[in-house]
């Protein structure tokens, strides 16, 4: 099987195929908790995506060429060094760049070690791909990541302090929602974008049902 | 376990594609008992993969560890220095002092490595004639959810504090954080009763948090709805700190008053305190005297 899917070739769809089929988040529901937990702001959201998109792609890349090196038995250890070394690295990166991006998302930079999306993608695809094709891959998965949180983080943002990137979008007569912003309020937005995104799935479903029924009416006729 | 790698193996072996090194190493091993279960991979090879990967992760890390060192101190002087200014109004210039049992001293650049390390620095403000404005000072204690660091501004002429910034706290967005933006709690901290008491151990008047609005007698501050458990622990860290310095600091307010002037050229250039400012991520030391004009 490995040999197999070795030979396919890059599409589009190795790309498309993290942002709505396999969205990790809102398919997936893998890691949650940086998910939940950082998206109280756009700006939070789009740092923390960028930084998991960042050790996705170091990490599966690596994982990737190194393949066909590392024995079985001692290939989610080694997965996990891996990711605990780009997750530090950049840390360390965040830290440079701005104190006030990184005290906003605390440990949470860390925590990315354990978002199973990463080991995730490593064992299912990286250890099985050629680099370029996981490469692709990560980079759809990255972003997929990246627009489920900002999905999060926007409306957060909007009804629980009433600021859109930090600009007021309402007047001053808007009464921010602050349960939004706490913990209980990433779990509702989650939930309205997983009903809405349920309801997209189910329609297009429907349709394409209905459509066969009509093509097979008119065989008939 | 290891009968499901065997065939794992043995299926890559037979698509002859995947890991050539691994299945040709395994095959010498395996072909001896082929009934039986084939040995694993030796641990010889997984401690060397193992070890190997670890080296090269170690070797990552440190480069990306030096690498950015310089940018990381300079973003934590930064963020000090704004601080600083933010806590003593009106200052234009700052001077570091060292507080030793003898009295304050201000930090020339120097004295930089002979210093002891248990003296303790605190951050002087002058105006734009050369008035000391106040010295800003720190300090930390548990909030709601994690440590809470503040910087107080303090007048020792007046002895009162002028001014309060938080340098970091994790408290609940929305509700606890509030510390941060407050308007009628943070403008308690611009003229907060500290003075000293008169046997000269600690404050004449405990600094404390009261009820939004109830603030009337010296030392206290109005509080925040919502946010009791962490306005009331800005308050206790303010104290417990002003308890320890405001005694240190009162009966030597006078070394504060130093000619501007021959400091900051003493001072040495800027240039070289990249390097000197490892102590800077507990919080609060910076370098060399620091001639900031502009905020």
């Amino acid at each position: 099987m490995a040999a197999g899917q070795q030979q396919q070739p890059i599409t589009m769809d190795t790309f498309l195929v993290g942002l709505w089929r396999e969205n990790p988040v809102f398919v997936m529901l893998l890691g949650m908790c940086p998910v939940l937990a950082v998206t109280n702001s756009v700006a939070n959201a789009l740092a923390m995506g960028l930084a998991t998109t960042f050790v996705l792609l170091c990490s599966t890349g690596m994982v990737s060429i190194l393949r066909s090196v590392i024995p079985k038995e001692v290939r989610i250890a080694a997965y996990i060094v891996i990711i605990a070394t780009f997750v530090t690295v950049v840390d360390y990166l965040i830290q440079a760049i701005s104190l006030e991006i990184y005290n906003a998302l605390g440990a949470f930079i860390q925590l990315i070690v354990v978002n199973c999306m990463i080991l995730g993608r490593a064992e299912a695809f990286a250890s099985r791909n050629r680099l370029s094709r996981t490469m692709v891959n990560s980079l759809g998965m990255g972003i997929g990541f990246t627009i489920a949180l900002l999905c999060l983080g926007s409306v957060r943002e909007l009804l629980g302090s009433g600021e859109l990137l930090g600009y007021p979008v309402f007047g001053a007569a808007f009464e921010p929602w602050v349960i939004m912003l706490l913990p209980p309020g990433g779990f509702f937005v989650l939930g309205g974008w997983l009903l809405l995104f349920a309801w997209i799935k189910e329609r297009q479903q429907q349709r394409a049902v209905r459509q066969r029924t009509e093509e097979a009416g008119h065989d008939v006729r | 376990m290891s009968q499901a790698k065997g065939t794992d193996n043995k299926a890559s072996e037979a698509n002859g594609a995947n890991g050539v090194t691994e299945s040709t190493a395994n095959q010498a091993v395996q072909q001896p008992d082929h009934a039986h279960a084939p040995a694993p991979t030796s641990s010889l090879k997984l401690i060397a993969t193992l070890g190997l990967i670890a080296l090269l992760s170690g070797l990552l890390v440190v480069s990306v560890v030096e690498a950015t060192r310089s940018a990381i101190a300079e973003n934590h002087r930064i963020a000090l220095e704004r601080a600083v200014f933010e806590v003593l109004p009106g200052a234009v210039n700052r001077v570091d002092f060292i507080v030793s049992e003898d009295g304050l001293a201000p930090v020339r650049g120097s004295e930089e490595s002979t210093t002891d390390p248990k003296a303790q620095r605190i951050h002087a403000g002058y105006d734009a004639d050369g008035a000391l404005v106040g010295v800003a000072l720190s300090g930390s204690g548990r909030g709601y959810e994690d440590v809470i660091r503040v910087l107080y501004g303090f007048d020792p002429q007046r002895e009162r504090i002028i001014g309060m910034t938080i340098l970091s706290s994790r408290e609940t967005p929305g509700l606890g954080d509030r510390i941060e933006s407050d308007e009628r709690f943070l403008a308690s901290f611009r003229d907060l009763a500290a003075a000293l008491a008169d046997d000269g151990e600690g404050l004449a008047h405990t600094i404390r948090t009261v009820a939004p609005g109830a603030a009337a007698a010296p030392g206290e501050i109005d509080g925040i709805t919502g946010a009791t458990v962490s306005a009331e622990a800005v308050g206790r860290i303010v104290n417990h700190s002003a308890q320890q310095w405001v005694p240190r600091i009162v009966p030597h307010r006078d070394d504060l008053q130093i000619d501007l002037e021959e400091v900051l050229q003493a001072a040495p250039a800027d240039d070289e305190d990249d390097e000197d400012d490892e102590d800077e991520a507990d919080g609060g030391v910076t370098g060399t005297p620091v001639i900031e004009g502009e905020r």
